[in-house]
């Protein structure tokens, strides 16, 4: 991969161009790279790439090692891990619910305590996701319990 | 971590055995020479419970705890359902108690009254506690939702001020 850096002093803010035949996962990488430095959430669709906005993000799972987006309304995959979307989303938003899955707190529809101290959620979108006992405790803290 | 879970349920279900067996020994104090000839677990005719028995129900509830971690715990049975696992689990301690009670002569084995009451008695105790753990799962739910409630509207109130 090639670095071109132009120095411009009339440039307000810096810019990326990427010029590529394809977005291979390199370049996707690279462009989740660039975007978690600049605070934006992203996520590919069919090729595309969609800027999302954190409100509509109801929570981020694991599948075969890759990670999807879940909106209200779409699925995007993303190159970021787990812990790096963690770090990136608003605190008081989010919250990891077990290994593979981070979930928004706003869109929690309903919760089910199970026995052993696991809960089960169910979201907006009618998805149920579990909160295993590691995380719950994290959980309890941030809703005040 | 689980070595904690699996020891402060061993004391819990040993606590729970240790005051029905002292029940038992109460309300059956009446017929102390006859109960002590049948069942090791009363030993003393009603004075108090042995030293031995009291190391049988201590081995039986760390067995019970062992296997209520096994089945509940997320480490075994990931994708489990919760309908089986409390179905195996009350499989495995039905199992384990009538060993040990043949085992440690609680009772004896050719005895089919004491069967019918062992098995009575499972039943009631799983009834009891099964309602104990419903309304404990109802009330903690409806805590957890109530608590997300006011978090939520907390939240959106924030975003209406911003606004």
């Amino acid at each position: 991969m090639k670095i071109h850096i132009i120095r411009d002093e009339n440039v307000n803010e810096p810019e990326i161009t990427v010029v590529c035949r394809e977005l291979s996962d390199e370049v996707k990488r690279l462009l989740a790279a660039a975007e978690y430095s600049d605070n934006k959430l992203t996520g590919v669709k069919d090729g595309q790439i969609y800027i999302l906005q954190h409100n509509d993000v109801i929570y981020m799972d694991t599948v075969d090692k890759r990670i999807f987006i879940y909106t209200s309304k779409d699925v995007y995959e993303t190159q970021l891990r787990l812990y790096e979307l963690e770090k990136q989303l608003p605190q008081s938003d989010f919250f990891r619910a077990n290994k593979s899955c981070i979930i928004g707190i706003r869109h929690i529809r309903s919760i089910r305590a199970d026995i052993d101290g696991r809960l089960l959620l169910t979201m907006d979108t009618g998805d149920k996701l579990w909160v295993s006992r590691q995380y719950a405790a994290e959980f309890r803290k941030k809703i005040g319990m | 971590m689980d070595n904690k879970r699996i020891i402060s349920s061993t004391a819990e279900v040993f606590t729970l055995s240790l005051v029905l067996v002292s029940v038992f020994n109460l309300i059956l104090s009446g017929d102390a020479e006859e109960l002590r000839k049948v069942s090791q677990l009363f030993a003393l005719c009603g004075e108090g419970i042995s030293f031995k028995a009291l190391a049988e129900l201590l081995a039986l509830s760390f067995g019970i705890s062992a296997v209520r971690y096994v089945w509940f715990s997320e480490r075994f049975f990931k994708n489990m359902l919760m309908v089986n696992r409390i179905t195996f689990m009350l499989t495995s301690v039905f199992v384990m108690a009538g060993i040990s009670a043949v085992i440690f002569g609680w009772f004896p084995a050719d005895m089919w009254q004491a069967w019918l009451g062992f098995v009575l008695s499972f039943g009631v105790g799983t009834a009891v506690s099964f309602g104990a753990m419903t309304i404990r799962i109802k009330t903690e739910s409806r805590k957890y939702q109530s608590r997300l409630d006011i978090f939520q509207n907390a939240c959106n109130g924030k975003e209406d001020e911003n606004e």
